[in-house]
């Protein structure tokens, strides 16, 4: 294995996720789309610092780093979607539009 | 010395003054107070006369207010202080306790005040100053019987007349100021200034002196004059008004000596006046009227006197006239307020009836005639002598004036005498009869003007020693002429005359017609002008406006406001579009991006 795979599984992951953000109305499946994108981010930061950079610890760091924002995010995300959706049964994004202006 | 000369101008002024602001609150005291006020100022100007004091105070930025008095003015004070206060002697008998007598007193002080202030004024903003007061209270003693309709007029007229012609000192003083060689308007400065404005400054003396003077072409002011009271006439006629213009011109003369053409213009129009109006009075039906056409007459041998420079023949003839004419006018009036009579016809026998009246009557209108050996006869040939030096033709005219004064004086003379029952009236009083007397013995007393010695005595005085003086066949010719003159008319009686001269030249309707009525006539149209044009211009430049502002208002403001409107509205609306495909939803975003990629991807194939 080298590194060129893994950055093509990182783009792949990037891609399905963007692709998934980009067209889902379901909040749910939006913020799959996201994790996927950020999954994919994981995976190229983690690559590049296995091939390129083994002997340093910044990469790991940075990699802990995004797997904690990750799940911060997606937590505050999933608290919002399940208060929305017990206060108004809303579950896609065409009816969340009270923030709006 | 000074202090003489102040109190001599400011007594009667600030008296007439109080006296006519006081009005019918002084009525009782008023004829006391007047003719005492009279008799201190008659004083104060014999003293001013021997002493010869100037006084002088700051008036304005180098124009002092100069009070002097020589020979001439020492002359003058004399003559007007003595003919007040013997007029106002007899106006307490004359102004009855029912008129308003403060009035009547404290206008004839003001009167001789101002006329005292004109003699003795050195410089030309004072004597505008006198002249000015003067002229306005002629206008409210004139009009002094202001509820006739008829005398109010003739006041109007008589001021409009003089006033117009006042205007001539006005152009001599701002003359004198532009020339810059009189900065201080001193009258001894005038002669000295240069053409043109030696010019200028002459015409406008010669214009107001014979305005005021009543001389051709101004005469008329004189008759309506007569409207007024008698004792008013008297002083006007013999020491104030008429006379101020002969005064001015004789004060002057050395200027119209300057400016080459004054004195022959001056001299031509007083004799033309001596001639014709002599004649006017000759044609005269009312005593009056005769009296004050004679006046224009007399003092148009002052005029004659001042234009050939015969300063002493013409101050004679002023102080000699001052008391004959004064004297005819009381006369007059006492005939008018005891007989009720003022024509010639209706005054038939009105001597024999008051024989001190007719006595006094006789000696005034002997006087006027020019009979040796009374005052005017020396004065005349004293001031014709210095005509005759300039030209023959002038001198002739002269006598001929001479001639005809004889004649309209015993016109007046052979009526009064004549034998005719004559309604009874009332006695003159003691006060109206001694001022007559008074009165006559000047004009008596005054004939020693022939004398030679008293002759040179006066031009030492005046300082015009130089002056040619008349030789003997000049005194018996016309001694002489006035006497036949006077014969022929009291044996054949005077030729009757024309409406021409009986209406006084027709100068009044002439004038009417000539000045008033054009002016009349172009104030209306100015004011119809000023009406129909230039405020209809302005009213309907604002109506236009607010026309056009409706209009405007109207059409394109609707349109700019729509215009306006419509931006916004159009904006509001593309904002709107633009806020529609910014949902916020990242998938619509996509389908858009789809949709426009694809319509890209058409538009570059089809394009290619």
């Amino acid at each position: 294995m080298n590194l060129d795979p893994m950055l093509l599984l990182a783009a792949a992951l990037f891609s399905i996720g963007l692709f998934g953000a980009l067209t889902q109305q379901s909040i749910v499946m939006l913020m799959m789309g996201l994790e996927l994108m950020l999954g994919g981010i994981i995976v190229a930061a983690a690559a590049i610092w296995h091939y390129i950079t083994p002997d340093t610890a910044e990469g790991q760091v940075l990699v802990v780093l995004a797997v904690t924002v990750m799940a911060v995010e997606m937590a505050v995300g999933f608290a919002v979607v399940t208060a929305l959706f017990r206060a108004r049964e809303v579950d896609v994004t065409d009816l969340a539009t009270e923030l709006r202006q | 010395m000074s202090a003489l000369l102040w109190g001599l101008i400011a007594l009667p002024l600030a008296v007439g003054a109080l006296l006519t602001a006081a009005g019918r609150y002084a009525d009782c005291a008023a004829p006391v107070v007047a003719v005492a006020c009279a008799t201190a100022t008659f004083g104060l100007a014999v003293a001013v006369a021997f002493r010869h004091p100037t006084a002088e105070a700051p008036l304005l930025e180098n124009l002092p207010v100069r009070l002097a008095v020589d020979g001439l003015s020492g002359l003058m004070v004399v003559t007007v202080a003595a003919v007040t206060t013997v007029v106002l002697i007899f106006s307490v008998g004359d102004i009855g306790h029912g008129e308003s007598r403060a009035r009547f007193f404290g206008l004839m002080l003001l009167f001789s005040g101002s006329m005292l202030t004109t003699v003795t004024a050195a410089t030309l903003p004072v004597l505008m100053m006198a002249w000015e007061v003067m002229g306005a209270t002629s206008w409210a003693l004139i009009g002094y019987w202001w509820r006739d309709p008829a005398r109010g007029r003739a006041a109007n007229t008589a001021f409009l007349t003089t006033r117009a012609a006042d205007l001539g000192l006005y152009l001599a003083a701002g003359a004198a100021l532009a020339s810059g060689q009189a900065n201080s308007l001193a009258l001894s400065e005038l002669p000295h200034t240069a053409d043109p404005w030696l010019s200028a400054i002459t015409a406008g003396v010669i214009v107001a002196a014979l305005g005021k003077s009543a001389q051709l072409p101004f005469s008329f002011w004189l008759s309506r004059a007569m409207q007024g009271p008698s004792p008013v006439s008297a002083l006007l006629h013999s020491a104030t008004m008429v006379v101020a213009g002969a005064y001015l011109l004789l004060r002057l003369e050395p200027l119209l000596t300057a400016s080459g053409w004054g004195g022959p213009v001056v001299a031509w129009t007083g004799a033309a006046t001596a001639v014709l109006l002599g004649l006017v009075a000759v044609a005269q039906n009312d005593l009056k009227q005769l009296l004050a056409a004679s006046s224009c007459a007399q003092i148009g041998f002052m005029v004659l006197a001042a234009g050939t420079g015969a300063v002493t023949g013409g101050a004679a003839q002023l102080m000699a006239h001052a008391a004959a004419k004064s004297l005819a006018f009381l006369v007059a009036g006492v005939w008018l307020s005891t007989l009720d009579a003022k024509t010639l016809p209706a005054l038939r026998g009105a001597a024999r009836r008051h024989r001190t009246a007719g006595l006094a009557f006789t000696v005034s209108a002997l006087t006027l005639a020019g009979v040796p050996p009374l005052s005017l006869w020396a004065a005349k040939d004293l001031l014709l002598a210095g005509a005759l030096a300039q030209s023959s033709w002038l001198y002739a005219v002269g006598l001929a004036a001479g001639v005809i004064s004889a004649m309209y004086a015993v016109k007046a003379l052979w009526f009064v005498w004549r034998r005719a029952p004559v309604a009874d009236g009332r006695r003159p009083t003691g006060s109206e009869a001694l001022p007559l007397v008074l009165l006559a013995l000047a004009c008596i007393g005054l004939a020693v003007l022939a004398v030679p010695p008293v002759r040179e005595a006066v031009a030492r005085v005046l300082g015009t020693t130089t002056e040619p003086v008349p030789v003997a066949w000049e005194f018996v010719l016309s001694g002489a002429l006035a006497l036949i003159a006077s014969a022929v008319v009291w044996i054949r009686g005077t030729p009757t005359m024309g409406a021409l001269w009986k209406d006084w030249l027709h100068l009044e309707p002439g004038v009417r017609r000539l000045l008033v009525r054009p002016t009349d006539r172009l104030a209306r149209a100015l004011a119809a002008f000023d009406d129909r044009v230039v405020d209809r211009t302005v009213d309907s430049a604002a109506h236009g406006v607010l026309a056009l502002a409706r209009w405007t208002d109207r059409r394109i403001e609707k349109d700019v406001d729509a215009a306006v409107e419509g931006v916004a509205s159009a904006t509001r609306t593309l904002g709107r579009w633009a806020r529609r495909p910014q949902g916020g939803q990242l998938h619509q975003y996509l389908a858009q991006a789809v949709a426009a990629f694809t319509a890209l991807a058409i538009a570059l194939v089809f394009v290619r």
